[in-house]
């Protein structure tokens, strides 16, 4: 049989990396792409005895009492993405609007943070953002890019707010506690959220016409409107607060607390007297769609990545990273600019899945904190939902938005939102403190 | 088994050409259909069937919150705590996930990057959609063959005995047969979906561009 073994690792290495590359290019899904190559190269490298090891990777794997977190999770999401919660807190935080410039991109911003609590994954909240709070933007007159930006920029935010998938992700492959990455995540995201609106407020200051405030006989809503409207979202809040209350003091495990969270969401619906049969079998299939595609790139990467490290991928590039000699803090600089690439063209699952089995144990012989790498890792996969040019966000609002809005048009408004983003991540970068202060790790 | 419209949400035959019929789910507030679960144009009559058989398998999400949720119950409520959810939600889970994989094969919604196939012409998106089909069609043989020898292993004795494997904790249920098992017999069913999309891709007519998962 041919010697695979006998190119050695470094061809080995562009090898995969080629071949995953140029596989993707075919649009063969990534979760094929990954598991094939790490078969072909167990099967190459060490022959045809590997082959139980892969299979056991894959068992242990899909064998984890964490994962359950993700359909749970995700399924508590959808169930609240066919509520009228979403509506009913939007029109209830008009109070943010009233007569300020640009207030309404303030309100959405505030929705999509309360929203992404309540939600860990991007599609939903983009939608009904786009839904909620883009025609009304556009019809008040205000900045078809900046509206845009905001609705995009404000919906990714679910994905680093806790419940985050992509934490839960994160945390499964890097061994780390879960509960520290949802509490260490709180201020960069408040940060990011703040650097937002700051941005909203400074441009709508500048020029007014980007942001005109409302008109005064929209605002005046009767107060048993609002009454009826803040008693149909109390509850879903409530339910937020207490599943991400119950990790924080520790009552709960992450799978407990998201199972909670169904339950809650469950309940509020039906108190909203909105369940129905429909929604409910929805909700499922669109929980077996997203964790059929979440779980099957995670089956094909810990394959790939089990494979790799066998061959002695992990101690090859760990001497090419360290063997660098330069500062540490400048490793990290690289991580995050392949971070960056790799996020223009994959989705963050595989990123997640790939990099940090190799990426975190350096993380970790240089000294830094692998929670304060997770965070930075989520802000970065921010950049790569509204990142050209395949940003799941912009093709989510395109889904929703009026024709007249582009694809390129929506990629046009992100820009700032990136810079933006890559400041946020920068400050987290420069201070740690930001993101470890919270859960009280030293840093 | 006729290629006939089972549903009145799955396209007929007819419309299987129509591009306008496209998007015909319009996404609202009250159906935010963000992953376009009801825009899918099934390729064949299995892959419709695996849709169908989703909608029941799907309900074990709901029987693994409902039995989670008892298990927090008896045990922060009532202080006693029970020894089978645990394992019993893992398996329901694992496998229910693991069959994600034939459902979303089904729908064509894995994660892939389409810019390549969309910017093609009718000659190329067929060539591409063989070329996928046959590395499809080979990956699901290769790991389904490797499924085989773990779920081999966990159902049979070395000595060919049948047994079935268990957890070895104190409850020590079966489910790492079943999951092995499980597993396999996902697998034998993602190969024979891939076989039939590569069967359509060299014999019939190019695949429709369904679906937006573009990533």
């Amino acid at each position: 049989m041919f010697e695979l073994s006998s190119i050695g690792i470094e061809m080995a290495s562009y090898l995969m990396i080629g071949s995953i590359l140029a596989l993707l290019v075919t649009g063969l899904p990534l979760a094929f792409i990954t598991g094939l190559v790490a078969l072909v190269f167990a099967l190459g490298w060490f022959g045809p005895m590997s082959i139980p090891l892969v299979t056991t990777r894959i068992y242990s794997f899909i064998n984890e009492y964490v994962l359950i977190a993700i359909p749970m999770f995700v399924l508590m999401a959808s169930i609240l993405d066919r509520s009228g919660i979403a509506r009913d807190l939007y029109n209830t935080m008009r109070v943010f609007a009233g007569q300020l410039r640009g207030g309404v991109a303030v309100q959405t911003l505030v929705v999509a943070i309360f929203l992404a609590a309540m939600s860990g994954i991007i599609g939903g909240e983009i939608v009904l953002l786009g839904l909620l709070a883009l025609p009304q933007m556009l019809r008040l007159g205000y900045d078809q890019r900046l509206s845009i930006g905001t609705v995009c920029a404000g919906g990714s935010l679910g994905t680093m707010v806790p419940p985050s998938i992509v934490l839960i992700i994160y945390g499964l492959t890097a061994n780390v506690s879960i509960s520290e990455l949802f509490v260490a995540t709180i201020f960069p995201a408040m940060l990011l959220g703040s650097l937002y609106i700051a941005y909203i407020l400074i441009r709508c200051y500048i020029n007014p016409s980007m942001g005109p405030a409302a008109p005064k006989e929209e605002l005046d809503i009767s107060w048993a409107v609002k009454a009826k409207m803040i008693k149909g979202v109390i509850l879903p809040v409530l339910v937020a607060i207490w599943v991400l209350g119950s990790i924080y003091a520790g009552i709960a495990s992450v799978t407990e607390a998201a199972c909670m969270g169904v339950v809650g969401v469950v309940l509020s619906t039906w108190i909203r007297k909105e369940l129905t049969w429909t929604m409910i079998r929805d909700s499922l299939r669109q929980t077996l769609n997203t964790c059929g595609m979440i779980i099957w790139i995670g089956i094909g990467a810990s394959a790939l990545v089990g494979v790799y490290n066998l061959m002695g991928g992990n101690r090859f590039i760990e001497s090419v990273i360290l063997g660098l000699d330069v500062a540490p803090i400048v490793v990290i600089l690289i991580m995050m600019a392949i971070l960056l690439v790799l996020g223009l063209f994959m989705d963050w699952i595989g990123i997640a899945l790939l990099t940090m089995p190799i990426f975190v144990p350096i993380i970790i012989s240089l000294g830094y904190n692998p929670i304060w790498f997770g965070i930075l890792f989520s802000m970065n996969m921010q950049v790569s939902y509204i990142s050209p040019p395949f940003g799941p966000a912009a093709f989510y609002l395109k889904s929703v938005a009026p024709p007249s809005i582009t694809l390129k048009e929506i990629f046009l408004s992100m820009w700032p939102f990136i810079i933006l983003q890559l400041i946020a991540l920068s400050l987290v970068l420069t201070f740690p403190g930001i993101a470890l202060w919270l859960p009280g790790i030293e840093y | 088994m006729q290629e006939q419209p089972t549903s009145g949400k799955s396209a007929s035959a007819s419309l299987l050409t129509d591009p306008s019929v496209e998007g015909s789910h319009a996404i609202t507030l009250d159906n935010p259909d963000y992953d376009h679960l009801e825009d899918v144009v099934f390729s064949n009559c299995l892959d419709r069937w695996v849709d169908k058989l989703g909608n029941v398998v799907a309900l074990a999400f709901m029987v693994s919150v409902v039995i989670s949720f008892y298990e927090i119950v008896s045990r922060y409520l009532f202080d006693a705590p029970t020894m089978w959810v645990h394992e019993t939600v893992i398996m329901i889970c694992a496998l229910c996930m693991a069959y994600g994989g034939s459902y979303c094969l089904a729908r064509d919604s894995h994660i892939r990057i389409r810019i390549l196939y969309d910017f093609c012409g009718a000659r190329g998106k067929r060539v591409l959609d063989i070329f996928n089909g046959v590395v499809s069609l080979f990956y699901c043989v290769l790991i389904a063959y490797a499924a085989s020898i773990m779920a081999e292993k966990s159902l049979f004795t070395p000595l060919g005995d049948f047994r079935m494997e268990t957890t070895g904790s104190a409850w020590d249920p079966i489910y790492p047969a079943l999951i092995k098992g499980g597993l396999f017999l996902i697998l034998v069913l993602m190969g024979i979906q891939c076989l039939l999309h590569l069967l359509k891709a060299i014999f019939g007519k190019s695949r429709q561009e369904s679906g937006v998962n573009d990533v």
